[in-house]
């Protein structure tokens, strides 16, 4: 049996939290919490498990039943933490709403999944009010600010967690008990709901140990949030399935105030995104030789390719390896990756992780030869794969063939067996490490006024690696102007979120459509990028 | 108009949300949703309403509100 699995107990709470208890890490620091504001808090696994304990009564205590789905709407702060253990413990699906998100983006997560519960703080509460009336299956909410209950079915989570006992028994949990919900963009059609399992656990722990590299004895900065998968797999579940303390922060991107936590907390290994590397990378090199960073072993990435420019940069200016890592919400945890003890290829995806076994596929499934770009895809089966999609078997049945999950990547395999990221077979856009649904923005600017039709691409930016470019046609009476662009952003904004905001906006006479009426965005994208049209046979205009 | 009174209206409409007290402390992290993103709508508004411009450069160095007023009073009283 595992070493991260005791008495087959497969439960993700209770291995964080009370079997590092058991373990002897009672009073080790689990978190250390860092507010935008510099106040800090220290948290031990006794803490952690307590305050989770507490809140799985708490849920008890609100009828909450296991394989209910509930999520929290919560910037980066303690009580997610708790909320999302405690949910884990009572075998709820649990699910994590990025921050930002607008309310069209939280009535298709909530409404598909049909969520009983949600913890939010007051001040978002404004924008679950004014879709309540379309969330019939929401139960009960409970607010993280607050000595007092607001409303019927409104909960105040430090009055909750005040009348409730900090002993709680977490019942076995099978292997294959859902456990985390994360919404992923598709191209087409809403969000898709990536359940996952709680054998998960598996992966995510040998990927901590062996890709991050991280040791008991390690102090780990992952910057990601927890509404994304890194959030929780590499933010919560690997590193404290392990016993190792973690920093979390609550404040955006700042460079000195990062490199100041990295100095004064001793941070030994940090995993963050090309995004926020790119941006250090302009930042005046002076600012980083006033730190010391000899605690610092390494630094990983995630989320969208890593420019080999960085790497270079790190190592000249920083003196540190980065190690770009591959995986998406689909996979549960790193599949792909350069790591230490690997040669860097600087670029390069790496090579797969123990017990993952990828292949480069043409459409028609045949293997491709090594430096012939294809469907990047990987054979079924790793413990942390998704279960399937909430309410969607056909699409994610549509996702696998002959036993290989395609991955929607397209990538080549070298001669050496490193795997070179090429680019995604569909029109998902990956800005900032986020993956943004053309098809959402374009939905949203449809309920604008002005707006008679849209298109929206992908366009490769310096920082972000790519970007939202939004096409739009508007009815006749109108014209564009910047306060029109104003009101689009923040329509968009506010409705999606604010990562899916068109950093550009052209007006255009006419969205380019098949003869089926599908919107052709690859003809607004050649036109965008000033390259070959290719067969337009089957354009209507 | 008091610059801050102004900056305190267009906030509201940036994020949607009545409750916004702008003081010249206030930071990012005092104002739900004020990420890198929100940053761009905020120059935008703050550009739209004032007619002024502000480069790449002046963005990042406006720590808080305070800063964002001066910069908007001096492109103000330059002209610009």
């Amino acid at each position: 049996m595992s070493i991260v699995i005791k008495n087959n107990q497969h439960n993700i709470g209770h291995i964080c939290t009370t079997q590092q208890l058991e373990n002897g890490l009672a009073e080790n620091v689990a978190m250390r919490w860092i507010s935008a504001n510099d106040d800090r808090r220290d948290y031990t696994f006794s803490d952690l498990d307590n305050e989770s304990n507490r809140f799985a009564n708490a849920l008890q205590k609100l009828g909450a039943e296991a394989g209910d789905v509930a999520f929290t709407f919560l910037p980066k702060m303690p009580e997610q933490f708790f909320a999302i253990l405690g949910m884990l413990k009572m075998k709820l699906i649990t699910g994590t709403l990025f921050a930002n998100f607008g309310e069209d983006a939280l009535l298709d997560r909530l409404g598909d999944s049909q969520a009983k519960g949600l913890i939010t703080k007051k001040s978002f509460l404004k924008k679950i009010n004014r879709i309540r009336g379309q969330l019939p299956a929401l139960r009960w909410v409970i607010v993280v600010d607050g000595d007092d209950h607001i409303a019927e079915n409104v909960f105040s989570y430090s009055r909750l967690m005040a009348e409730t006992s900090a002993n709680f028994i977490t019942l076995p949990t099978d292997p294959d008990t859902p456990s985390m919900l994360h919404y992923t963009s598709g191209s087409t059609g809403k969000p898709k709901g990536v359940l996952h399992r709680h054998n998960s656990i598996f992966h995510q722990h040998a990927t901590t140990k062996n890709v991050l590299g991280l040791k008991s004895t390690d102090v780990f900065w992952c910057t990601a949030d927890q509404g994304w998968v890194t959030g929780t797999s590499y933010g919560i579940i690997g590193p404290w399935c392990q016993g190792v303390t973690q920093v979390h922060y609550g404040g955006g991107y700042d460079a000195e105030a990062w490199f100041r936590l990295l100095q004064d907390e001793k941070i030994t290994v940090w995993y963050t995104a090309p995004t926020a590397l790119r941006m250090l990378l302009r930042e005046d090199t002076a600012l980083f030789s006033r730190f010391d960073l000899s605690s610092l072993r390494h630094i990983c990435s995630v989320g969208e390719p890593l420019n080999p420019e960085v790497i270079t940069w790190a190592r000249r200016t920083l003196g540190k390896e980065i190690y770009d890592t591959w995986f998406q919400t689909e996979t549960g945890g790193i599949m792909i990756a350069n790591r230490p003890g690997l040669e860097i290829r600087a670029g390069s995806m790496g090579q797969p992780v123990e017990g993952i076994v990828p292949a480069i596929l043409a459409d028609d499934g045949a293997m491709v030869a090594d430096g012939e770009q294809g469907n990047l895809c990987v054979k079924a089966g790793w413990p942390s794969m998704f279960i399937t999609f909430i309410n969607n078997e056909q699409a994610y049945n549509s996702k696998f063939r002959d036993g290989w999950y395609y991955t929607g990547d397209t990538a080549i395999r070298d001669a050496n067996g490193y795997y070179w990221f090429m680019g995604r077979s569909d029109d998902i856009i990956n800005t900032g490490g986020h993956l943004v649904s053309p098809f959402e923005v374009e939905s949203a600017l449809l309920e604008i006024e002005e707006i008679a039709e849209s298109g929206v691409i992908a366009a490769p930016h310096e920082i972000l690696f790519e970007k939202v470019v939004a096409f739009v046609c508007l009815h006749q009476q109108y014209e564009f102007t910047k306060e029109l662009e104003l009101k689009i952003r923040l329509y968009v904004s506010n409705k999606v979120s604010s990562i899916a905001t068109p950093q550009e906006i052209i007006p255009i006479a006419a969205i380019p459509k098949n003869k089926s009426g599908k919107i052709m965005r690859r003809v607004l994208k050649a036109q965008y990028l000033g390259t070959e049209i290719g067969d337009i046979s089957t354009l209507e205009i | 108009m008091d610059t801050l009174i102004q900056l305190t209206t267009l906030f509201r409409e940036v994020f949607l949300d009545e409750s916004i007290i702008l003081t010249t402390s206030t930071t990012s992290s005092d104002v739900d949703g004020w990420d890198s993103f929100a940053y761009l709508n905020i120059l935008m508004a703050v550009e739209n309403h004032f007619g002024i411009s502000i480069s790449d450069t002046e963005a990042p160095n406006l720590r808080n509100i305070g800063d964002m007023i001066a910069l908007i009073e001096n492109k103000i009283s330059a002209g610009n």
